[in-house]
């Protein structure tokens, strides 16, 4: 029987208990689809993170198959532990207690799987292998859902003995099916499924071209490997920075270059631990507009920069939960936001340089700047050598041309096309040489 | 300078050509269960020899006729050209035209013949076309799908080329240069088309009371030279279902709903072979002549109704 203070107590209890519901609603409503899928890719990296630390993934693979009745992730690198499974992978959000479980990993707030699967439907189904043991979880979210107060899962299956079979390899297979509608209705879209293709390429461009096979619907993403260009005239900048305040280690690589002119790619690009969060950023969040750096143009379409954040602790690193973006709160990316800006302004200031000469060359004069980009070939950000700024050579824009002016007007192309084939010269510019030529020396000699 | 294909060409001249206008012609005359013909817009590229547009007047009774002419320089020509005062003219790019032109409660029925390939700018006519469109409306698109000739030098130039033309992120992720030679890059830019209205459509019903529907009707393959692709459809709102339904298009032979489009070929036949042919129609057997391919005389029989006959004429 209740006693008089319990019944007080309860009387004066106010419920602060989450609600499932809301629970889910808060998890899955601030990450977009793209990026929950990403998440999950990101479990599979650290697999193989885990399998391979020397970062050779050759014959590890990650298999996504997603349509409007199901979405699917398989791969073989190396499968969730059945105790990790049990007490933290399927927990909401990771305990302080939980042992390091890999250094250098991607996953890291104990938020990714659960909220990838929450986003997408309501019939999970997650089998596992690892070496020494194997274990399936078939999660229906309506059923759970019924139950406020209990939010565990259970094994269907588990055997902590498990010995692989012969040509088995240990792995992890997740399946989720009964779709929300509008996910169903993405995944049909062959759009959004190159879009996804596009973005998870460049979010694990790193892991790809350390030999990570990562399909989706069959097709094996691809992506170009970060390169600059460099020269003997043009150098990019690349500077190592070691953070470590307090805080673990953390280890910075920072380049700023030119390449191929790419308006839609142009800017800086922010890794870490070899995960892309931000790519071909040209906003204030990367220093444009700031500090004597203007504001993104489209002159400025040859900038590529690259930080690489690596830390052995994935929570040293400035990233947001949704691996989206950096956290612009972070002591660490305050610092190398600096350096950034640092970094791009010789960058900007060359090819604001290039876009000068441009304009006062005429369209037929071949520009001394464009030639020198034009000789600098493409080198992997692993070959640049350290530099502590960019470099370019600094030429006067123009020559000295003190007693000439400049005449410009325009006439019909029809009438232009037969001036000069009656001058036989095939500029436009020459027909306007020859003929004032011709009127200077007939009228004014 | 490369010349419009109008300078290159007289449009009456192309056979297969001919023949699709008079199969689209019958395609939207079933269109008169939802409303009046008349009472629909069309809007085309009418160049100087407004085919379309005498045929839809003639054949359907359209009178708001409005033709894009991104040719401004010779508007005389055009003017001149003209075959009737219904048709306003409209110079420039069908890009920037068409935000000019009313589209408030004006169902229009639109053929974008574009002479040019695939690229992002048709893409955003397409979905400016769809945004904006009253129901019902019927939207048109032909495009060049001749694929670059084959060369062993260049590694993905289809590829890359098409990427580059309408957008890497709108080429299907599953596309290689294999599927761009021949007919392919019209089975590819057919995908890139389709894809491009219905996430259009998908992104309009969101949130929407009345859910907008596109019902495909026309998907040509034909080539008077160069290979070309036509893809059409009916813009509608549920509530039109059963008037759309009554409209039976799928009973025109020419009709295609799908991926799978209708090869138009037309067979080179003589006067007197035609005549002979004709002669012996209906048939409950296919008619042989002697030296005639039996596969031609098929065809004949099969699109005869909409077979262009040219003759040199003084007039």
């Amino acid at each position: 029987m209740a006693t008089e203070t319990e019944i007080l107590d309860e009387k004066m209890k106010i419920d602060g208990d989450p609600t499932k519901e809301f629970f889910i609603f808060m998890l899955t409503k601030d990450i977009d689809l793209k990026r929950a899928i990403a998440d999950l890719v990101d479990n599979s990296v650290d697999g193989a993170r885990r399998l391979r630390p020397n970062g050779n993934y050759k014959g590890l693979f990650v298999e996504i198959e997603a349509n409007a009745d199901r979405f699917s992730i398989r791969d073989n690198c190396g499968g969730i532990d059945v105790n990790v499974a049990r007490k933290y992978a399927f927990r909401f959000g990771r305990p302080k207690d939980a042992p390091e479980m890999l250094k250098h990993s991607i996953g890291q707030f104990g938020v990714g799987m659960k909220r990838a699967l929450f986003k997408m439907g309501r019939i999970f189904a997650i089998e596992s292998t690892t070496k020494s043991s194997t274990f399936t979880i078939p999660i229906n979210t309506d059923v759970w859902a019924r139950k406020p107060d209990k939010w565990d899962f259970v094994f269907k299956t588990v055997d902590e003995n498990y010995r692989l079979k012969k040509g088995e390899e240990p792995g992890t297979t997740i399946e989720v099916t009964k779709l929300h509608s509008s996910i169903a209705e993405e995944f049909a879209s062959e759009n959004f499924q190159k879009r996804m293709n596009l973005d998870l390429a460049a979010d694990h461009q790193f892991s790809i071209n350390g030999g990570l096979t990562i399909s989706l619907n069959k097709v094996a993403l691809k992506h170009a490997t970060p390169s600059l260009l460099v020269s003997r005239k043009i150098l990019p900048a690349f500077q190592t920075i070691i953070l470590n305040g307090a805080a673990p280690k953390v280890n910075v690589r920072l380049y700023a270059g030119i390449g191929e002119s790419d308006p839609k790619n142009a800017g800086w690009s922010i890794f870490c631990n070899d995960r892309m969060i931000l790519g071909g950023d040209r906003t204030i969040r990367t220093g444009w507009g700031e500090e004597g750096v203007p504001s993104y143009h489209n002159e400025y379409a040859r900038f590529k920069g690259y930080v690489l954040f690596d830390s052995d602790r994935a929570d040293a690193l400035p990233w947001n939960t949704t691996k989206s973006g950096v956290d612009m709160d972070s002591t660490h990316y305050r610092n190398v936001r600096a350096h950034m800006i640092s970094a791009m302004r010789p960058v900007i200031d060359f090819m604001s340089r290039v876009a000068r000469e441009k304009k006062r060359l005429s369209e037929d004069d071949e520009s001394q700047y464009e030639r020198i980009i034009q000789e600098a070939k493409p080198a992997e950000l692993e070959s640049v050598k350290k530099n502590s700024k960019f470099q370019y050579p600094v030429r006067k824009i123009t020559t000295e041309k003190s007693n000439m002016a400049n005449i410009q007007y325009q006439r019909s192309h029809d009438q232009v096309e037969v001036a000069k084939s009656v001058l036989k010269v095939s500029k436009a510019s020459q027909v306007g040489e020859r003929t004032f030529d011709y009127f200077f020396n007939r009228e004014c000699k | 300078m490369s010349r419009s294909s109008y300078e290159r060409i007289n449009y009456s001249l192309r056979p297969a050509k001919c023949a699709e206008r008079k199969m689209l012609c019958d395609g939207l005359r079933p269109l008169q269960r939802l409303r009046t013909l008349k009472s629909f817009r069309y809007i085309g590229f009418g160049s100087t020899y407004f085919s379309d547009f005498i045929l839809f007047h003639k054949h359907l009774g359209l009178e708001n006729l409005v033709s894009i002419e991104k040719d401004r320089k010779n508007s005389p020509r055009f003017e001149f050209n003209k075959p009737f005062g219904y048709i306003k003219l409209k110079y420039g790019k069908s890009g920037e035209v068409l935000p000019t032109l009313d589209w408030n409660n004006a169902p229009t029925i639109a053929w974008f013949d574009y002479d040019n390939r695939l690229t992002a700018d048709v893409l955003a006519d397409t979905s400016y076309f769809i945004s904006n469109a009253s129901v019902p409306s019927v939207l048109i698109l032909t495009v060049n799908v001749d694929p670059e000739p084959p060369d062993v030098s260049a590694v993905d130039r289809n590829k890359s080329r098409l990427e580059s033309e309408v957008g890497i992120e709108k080429v299907p992720a599953d596309v290689t240069e294999k599927d761009l030679e021949g007919w392919g890059l019209a089975k590819t830019s057919y995908r890139i088309i389709a894809n491009e209205i219905a996430d259009k459509v998908a992104a309009l019903n969101g949130g929407a009371a009345n859910r907008l529907l596109f019902k495909q009707l026309f998907h040509f393959h034909y080539s008077d030279g160069a290979k070309m692709l036509t893809v059409g459809g009916l813009l509608y709102d549920e509530g039109q279902d059963p008037d759309v339904a009554s409209c039976s298009f799928d009973r025109l032979d020419f009709v295609r709903g799908g991926a799978e489009p209708y090869a138009l070929r037309i067979p080179s036949l003589t006067f007197r072979e035609m005549r002979k042919i004709d002669e012996k129609l209906p048939a409950r057997r296919t008619p042989r002549f002697v030296s005639i391919p039996i596969e031609d005389i098929k065809q004949y029989i099969r699109i005869y109704k909409y077979f262009p006959t040219f003759a040199e004429t003084e007039l």
